[in-house]
């Protein structure tokens, strides 16, 4: 009797560690891959003067590890007043989003919205669909800048899929083993740990508004471009940032006095920004990267064609 | 005596552990959304904090 009391004391006290199953694994860290949109602004309800709401909105594309298996989810959160909506099935375009809005578990309206550069503010215009009534919304991006890190991995990660763009990188890491062999995974590393340490060094800030040129559907490289463009704004990479970032925008408000100028810009460019989807595209394809599809891409094949291609699977990393 | 502490830790094992036990198959699509929608909420809300014009013109003319 005894043994058999002393067992159960002992089965109380060490069950719990198992049945928590492996901590590590659960406890992982989400890692923001993108943010589509952070920002705040007013929805208004164009048959109502009085029916307006503050809008806050953060969408973003996070990896989740969870039990071992990590998972890749577009999702955001958007607030009407103090009212909180779960944002999921999210599309991003080139300058575009369409998302579903949920309160809990049950579909409840949806977003729709577009984006416009207009004096150096990113401003996101667009519909809210909630409650059986349609808000015209209006959200001024808020300021996101890559963290040290962010920019690190980045460059990590551009260079691995680039190394011919990396020699100066690679170069300023001193290492002549490296320069010989920049597409040694140790020497990937190294390039990481170097612009971690000098995330302003020129090189890595330059690599890193490479990557961001492929990248716009990230507020983070948004930001780096529209800081640098204002200075440089002749170069083919903030031609393309201007074109990419108002796309939708103008093709459906082609007079607008903010697309008039980017209309004259897309021209010098549009051959550019082709080759480029195109290249991105056979990277995503050859990668097999399962995920749902989270971008809706359009490639302009003529002076007036433009063919929608559904880019599933896209990551952008 | 000795028989109603056996059952009585019995009984604590049972309601212990049935406690402890997780549902991960049912529950893990959840809460890594829970997780995800988590991380983008904090970030919205660090960026959005005290957003000004003044505060985007700044950062852009910096």
């Amino acid at each position: 009797m005894k043994n058999l009391f002393a067992v159960l004391v002992v089965l109380l006290l060490v069950m719990p560690v198992f049945a928590q199953g492996p901590v590590g694994n659960a406890a992982a860290k989400p890692v923001i891959q993108k943010l589509a949109i952070l920002g705040k602004g007013i929805a208004t309800n164009p048959s109502d003067l009085m029916d307006f709401k503050i809008i806050k909105i953060g969408i973003g594309e996070v990896k989740v590890s969870l039990l071992g298996e990590e998972t890749e989810l577009v999702v955001g959160v958007l607030y009407l007043d103090s009212d909180k909506y779960k944002v999921k099935d999210v599309v991003l375009g080139n300058g575009s989003i369409e998302a579903n809005l949920y309160s809990g578990e049950e579909k409840v309206g949806s977003i729709n919205a577009e984006s416009v550069e207009k004096e150096d503010t990113e401003v996101w215009v667009g519909t809210i669909d909630v409650g059986g009534a349609t808000y015209n919304a209006y959200v001024l991006g808020a300021v996101r800048k890559a963290r040290p890190l962010e920019i690190a991995q980045k460059v990590r990660s551009f260079c691995e899929e680039n190394p011919t763009k990396c020699k100066a990188v690679v170069k300023a890491i001193g290492n002549r083993y490296c320069e010989k062999n920049p597409t040694d995974p140790s020497c990937r590393e190294k390039v990481k740990s170097f612009c971690l340490n000098h995330p302003d060094d020129h090189r890595c800030k330059e690599i890193f508004k490479e990557y961001c040129v492929d990248n716009l559907d990230d507020a983070r490289c948004r930001y780096a471009l529209r800081v640098y463009c204002k200075n440089h704004p002749n170069e083919d990479r903030c031609k393309i940032f201007l074109v990419q970032t108002t796309e939708k925008y103008c093709l459906q408000h082609p007079k607008a006095p903010a697309c008039v100028k980017v209309a004259k810009v897309r021209k010098l460019v549009k051959e550019k920004i082709r080759a480029r989807r195109v290249r991105r595209l056979g990277r995503v394809r050859s990668s097999q990267v399962v995920n749902p599809p989270t971008t809706n891409e359009t490639v302009e094949t003529g002076p007036e064609a433009n063919t929608e291609i559904n880019t599933t699977n896209v990551t952008g990393e | 005596m000795m028989k109603e502490l056996l059952l009585l830790t019995l009984l604590l094992s049972l309601i212990f552990v049935s406690g402890c036990v997780q549902q991960p198959a049912t529950t893990g699509e959840a809460t890594a959304e829970k997780q995800a929608m988590d991380v983008v909420e904090q970030e919205m809300n660090e960026a959005i904090e005290n957003m000004t014009m003044e505060d985007i013109e700044n950062a852009i003319t910096e």
